[in-house]
């Protein structure tokens, strides 16, 4: 009889081959199939995949940090502070502001990794100071009120209209976080960021530009962000102050769910997408079994938690910097 | 004064203390200490030398309880024991002297030395400041240090510090009850001369009821303190001595394994430098060091030696960019060097090769294709994509050219000895063809003879085909065996400058006289 020496061997395969994501998501569809047969219609699915365009985006900029063995704290609140600023703006300027707001997202990228480098400050700390100034301005800038989307300048339609039951919001996130995984995934910049994110020091001895990787990286997470911000406003045509607050949970808790190691490195686009789609069919789930929005972050900790503990790799002493 | 001293055995005799029995460890596919046995007698100092990578530090590691060992034991009078933790080898009256300072830095002298073993200093759970003092001074005395035991440690000089970390060990190894047993790992690396002789009569001093243990680098040194002296080579003890009846010579020989034959330092691939100036260092400074003046040739190789705190480590980052230079100037082939970036170093083509192989040197958690192609991942791609094809044929390459023993590119690095995966290292900035310079700051360290002996070729062959070679040497006669030149830093500055052929080597003494 075969023996398995250590049954953890077995759960760190999965895990290494980013498996294990797949399994708990078969489970998840499987369990809501049986309570509620009907909730897997394609209707359903393509509301699925309409609330999780948004999520993929926000999750995909969220991972991209985390395989640095950073975090970003401010990834859902800069995103309502982008959907406030695209409202307004596309009230103001027509649909011009789309493309000036992706360059504003992409200089808060670079400001914020700069302020995270120079002073060696921990990248929760800048991160929770960013979330305060972005929720601070939503506020002002809303006057703490609801902004409505002119007729004019919405484009819900376009976005949300569905050739073959996939709404397009869904596949163009697919797509832009498609690029982004190859680029992770298969090019010198992208194993640079991993690099990073297992051992910085020994990146920057073998003459990786550790400055210009990681602000980089994090350019292309808040321009994910302003996209995700797009979409948002699209979406709703509507936007106020927290809009979209309450995707910072379930981003991290996709990231980490999908296989992504918070201690950095060992991770993907990939992984995240069945995170997403975990934590989509979850909230489905939640939905169906009429379980309180309220209670709903409490699950997501809880997630984020288990996840963690489950997929940490002990050896690997590390924190989050 | 009132000291107490309620040793279970009273009497002080030359009966063993302990006796280390057949202890074995491995660390993945290295065995670090081969079925180890050794005895230590009461009152007597233990000498313990080897090369770097002999299985000194481990050994002492699991002396005092911070590795367990696979097999073996201790015995301790008539009982066998295993220690799992520190505080088993201490409760056995065994404290280890950190290397690497372990005092709190912004706590005060007595406080440091009893943290852990507030024990009687304590009344009412909190810390009687006059008994506390009083204590302190007993040991403080016993190690000849005459500092307020309420000043704040950081204050106090580094020397006076290993001393105050001397007092602490003893009072921890007392506090078992037992006679104590203190572990020395190379406590004179980062001493001055004086500071050495303090510790000295220190050690002589403390012998009356404590042995000691003490590990060092520098064999004079060895033969002076201790009464009996072990050998270490590839994890097992080769030799036990009479250090009365045996010269440096005769233990190096012991300790290398072999005579100081050509073959081990490959000197016959010994090439001549070109007269064409390849680097040239102008009154450099940087943290640690200042005024720093080199010209390197074409195919030099230059060694630097010196101390921890001589500033050579940080020269070599600073050449390298990984630091940014305070002063002075830095010309590669006539071109200026800005320094303070690696990626334009390497874009120069200057290749580093760090000291912390595991930390610094290779990403454990990659596999060997990625290490091999990281600094020059132009060689792994097409069309800007990486190419599993590309890095495979680099992986043949090289693992054909420098003798490379791995399965595949796809191999995990943290599974290869430490000789293979330096090489890797190396491959690394050998795959560069615009490869000029190249900076190793102690490449052979913990590596076995063999590796050692490759890696010295690999060096040579680098040199022949006119790579400038910095070489921060590892020991003194890798220094002097493997250069053209050798220069000695002490405190930041270049002491002294010799040169070296096979011919005429520059002698031991006098390189010693830079150093310390």
């Amino acid at each position: 009889m075969m023996e398995i020496k250590n049954p953890n061997h077995f759960f760190a395969f999965l895990r290494q081959k980013g498996i294990s994501s797949l399994i708990v998501l078969i489970v998840l569809v499987g369990i809501l199939l049986l309570v509620k047969p009907e909730s897997m219609s394609l209707s359903s699915i393509s509301s699925l995949m309409d609330q999780a365009s948004i999520l993929l985006l926000l999750a995909s900029a969220q991972c991209i940090i985390i395989i640095m063995g950073r975090i970003d704290l401010a990834n859902a609140t800069f995103c309502s502070l982008l959907t406030v600023i695209t409202a307004l703006s596309l009230n103001s300027f027509g649909f011009l502001a789309i493309p000036v707001l992706i360059v504003f997202a992409i200089f808060v990228g670079f400001l914020q990794s700069w302020l995270h480098q120079i002073f060696q400050v921990p990248s929760f700390v800048i991160s929770l100071a960013f979330l305060g100034i972005a929720s601070g301005c939503a506020l002002v800038l809303t006057s703490a009120s609801t902004i409505l989307v002119k007729p004019n300048v919405r484009f819900t339609k376009v976005l949300f209209s569905s050739p073959g039951d996939i709404p397009i919001s869904f596949m163009l996130s697919l797509f832009i976080v498609g690029i982004l995984g190859f680029l992770l995934a298969k090019t010198p910049w992208g194993r640079a960021v991993r690099a990073i994110g297992f051992n910085q020091r020994a990146s920057t001895y073998s003459g990786i530009n550790t400055f210009w990787v990681m602000s980089s990286a994090f350019m292309v997470a808040t321009t994910l962000i302003a996209i995700a911000s797009t979409l948002n406003v699209g979406y709703l045509g509507t936007a106020s102050a927290s809009i979209a607050d309450s995707y910072l949970l379930p981003g991290i808790a996709a990231v980490v769910v999908g296989g992504t190691s918070i201690a950095g490195g060992i991770g993907g686009i990939g992984r995240t997408v069945w995170g997403v789609l975990i934590i989509s069919v979850l909230r489905i789930g939640m939905d169906l079994l009429h379980i309180s929005q309220n209670v709903q972050p409490v699950v997501y900790g809880i997630i984020i938690i288990l996840a963690i503990a489950l997929t940490v790799d002990r050896s690997r002493v590390s924190i989050v910097a | 004064m009132e000291t107490k001293k309620t040793f279970k055995n009273g009497v002080v005799t030359m009966a063993t203390r302990v006796s280390v029995n057949s202890i074995s460890k491995s660390f993945g596919v290295v065995q670090a200490l081969k079925d180890v046995s050794l005895k230590i007698n009461d009152a007597e100092v233990i000498g313990l030398v080897g090369e770097n990578g002999a299985g000194k530090s481990t050994l002492l590691k699991v002396i005092s309880g911070n590795i367990r060992a696979e097999s073996g034991n201790f015995a301790i009078g008539d009982q066998i024991k295993i220690f799992g933790s520190v505080s088993d080898a201490t409760n056995a009256g065994i404290s280890m002297v950190y290397q690497e300072q372990s005092l709190l830095p912004n706590m005060s002298v007595a406080e440091n030395i009893f943290l852990g073993i507030e024990g009687d200093a304590k009344r009412f759970g909190t810390f009687s400041p006059k008994r506390i003092r009083e204590k302190a001074i007993d040991y403080l005395n016993r190690v000849s240090v005459n500092v307020d035991p309420k000043s704040i440690t950081e204050n106090h000089s580094f020397g006076t510090r290993q001393m105050i970390e001397i007092a602490k060990a003893l009072a921890i190894a007392e506090f078992s009850g037992n006679p104590p047993i203190l572990l020395l790992d190379e406590p004179t690396s980062v001493l001055s001369k004086n500071e050495i002789e303090v510790l000295f009569s220190v050690i002589r001093e403390i012998k009356k009821n404590t042995s000691v243990v003490f590990v060092s680098h520098r064999l004079e040194e060895v033969l002076t303190i201790s009464d009996r002296v072990y050998v270490m080579r590839d994890g097992q003890i080769v030799a036990e001595i009479d250090p009365r009846n045996v010269s440096v010579d005769e233990l190096f020989k012991l300790m290398v394994g072999r005579d100081l034959s050509k073959s081990y330092f490959q000197e016959e691939l010994t090439n001549t430098p070109s007269d064409r100036k390849l680097l040239e260092l102008q009154n450099l400074g940087g943290l640690g060091f200042e005024n720093v003046v080199l010209d390197l040739r074409l195919g030099e190789i230059v060694s630097i030696l010196g101390l921890q705190d001589s500033g050579r480590e940080n020269l070599g980052r600073v050449i390298f960019g990984a630091l940014p230079k305070k002063k002075g100037k830095m010309f590669l082939d006539g071109k200026l060097l800005a320094g303070r970036n690696t990626s334009r170093s390497v874009a120069n083509g200057i290749g580093y090769v760090p000291s912390e192989r595991k930390t610094e040197g290779i990403i454990l958690a990659m596999d060997v294709g990625d290490n091999l192609s990281f600094a020059h991942p132009e060689n792994a791609t097409r069309y800007g994509i990486l190419s599993r094809g590309r890095i495979t044929q680099l992986f043949i390459k090289w693992a054909g050219q420098l003798e490379l023993k791995a399965p595949s590119s796809r191999t995990s690095i943290k599974s290869l000895s430490g000789g293979n995966q330096q090489k890797i290292v190396l491959a690394k900035w050998l795959m560069d063809s615009n490869l000029k310079l190249l900076i190793l700051d102690t490449p052979t360290r913990g590596l076995d003879v063999g590796a050692k002996t490759e890696i010295y070729r690999i060096l040579r062959e680098l040199a022949a085909k006119g790579i400038g070679i910095i070489l921060l040497a590892d020991s003194l006669e890798e220094g002097i065996f493997m250069s053209h030149r050798v220069l000695t830093m002490k405190d930041g500055k270049v002491t002294g400058e010799f040169v070296s052929s096979p011919e005429n080597r520059p002698e031991r003494t006098s390189l010693l006289q830079g150093i310390l």
